[in-house]
């Protein structure tokens, strides 16, 4: 049976924004600034895509003032990190198959 | 159709090793501003403090007051260390070979080029002996950069103009020229960096 990819994941920014909140590791939060520039988006293009993945669940975004500056963290949820597992297992299973 | 799934899939896979090289980098980066912190105070204080033996005529303390602030960034540095090694598991961080391995081969060539010399009959002195090792440092800055990115080897360019300015147009101010310098270009460079690149622990937020 063919492995089914997760749709919203599966798509290249999405990817990526999962990649490197996956990698930050559990109970680790980046700023939005620093989360832009690491993957090289724009401010809009960054936060329709972080929407998308909020809607489903996947990640968490805390919004918060440091002094009088408004910060942005974003961080992978539970149901994220799991969602994220089972789409590398999903793709491991694609190319094995091949 | 199955060409152009097979193409997806492997471009997924190549987008996620390459951003998760890119995230690796960025969290190897976290907190490498302490190191700049640590030795631009110390180095503040040694200038500072070379500056005060020289307007007190005492020029032999000089070389222990060095030695014991090169101890404690020693200390400190082993300790910043095992800080981080402690916060992130050596597999985030693989370059970290190659640092350490760098910085033991400019000690080596350090001591190499001082032997060259002593062998020569030239002795560094003063300045001398000051810019030698700042800028042998400091190409172990650029060399971090390679691995690390641009803002630290940006600190280590910078820091040696100033220093060869400072010494060739400011003899006369220059321990207070290299403790200005130490402050801003390591101290400043060690908070932008900290800034930069910080990841917060939610459960401590």
């Amino acid at each position: 049976m063919k492995p089914e990819l997760d749709e919203i994941i599966h798509q290249p920014t999405r990817t990526k924004i999962m990649v490197s909140l996956y990698t930050l590791g559990e109970n680790e939060e980046i700023e939005f600034i620093n989360l832009r520039d690491l993957l090289n988006l724009s401010d809009g293009n960054l936060s329709s895509h972080l929407a998308k993945l909020e809607e489903v669940g996947y990640v968490k975004i805390r919004k918060t003032f440091e002094g009088k500056k408004p910060k942005t963290y974003i961080s992978l949820t539970a149901k994220g990190r799991k969602a994220f597992e089972n789409y590398i297992k999903a793709l491991k299973k694609i190319v094995e198959t091949k | 159709m199955g060409k152009k799934e097979d193409f997806s899939v492997q471009e997924t896979l190549i987008e996620i090793t390459e951003s998760f090289r890119k995230t690796r980098i960025a969290l190897s980066k976290q907190r490498t501003g302490d190191y700049l912190i640590l030795w631009g105070l110390l180095m503040f204080l040694g200038y500072t403090a070379n500056e005060m033996l020289w307007i007190l005529s005492m020029y032999k303390t000089g070389a222990l007051i060095w030695l014991s602030l090169i101890v404690i960034g020693i200390a400190g540095t082993t300790i910043i260390t095992i800080k981080r090694i402690k916060q992130r598991a050596s597999e985030y961080f693989p370059e970290g070979i190659y640092i350490g391995l760098s910085w033991i081969s400019l000690l080596i060539y350090a001591i190499i080029f001082l032997g060259i010399l002593k062998i020569t009959g030239i002795s560094l002195q003063g300045i001398q002996t000051s810019l030698f090792f700042l800028n042998f440092a400091m190409l172990g800055y650029v060399l971090m950069g390679i691995f690390l990115g641009k803002e630290l080897a940006i600190i280590g360019i910078v820091t040696s103009i100033a220093s060869l300015f400072c010494a060739l147009f400011l003899k006369e101010f220059f321990n207070i020229a290299m403790a200005l310098l130490s402050l801003f270009s390591f101290v400043g460079g060690g908070i932008y960096i900290n800034k930069k690149w910080s990841v917060k622990n939610e459960t401590r937020a």
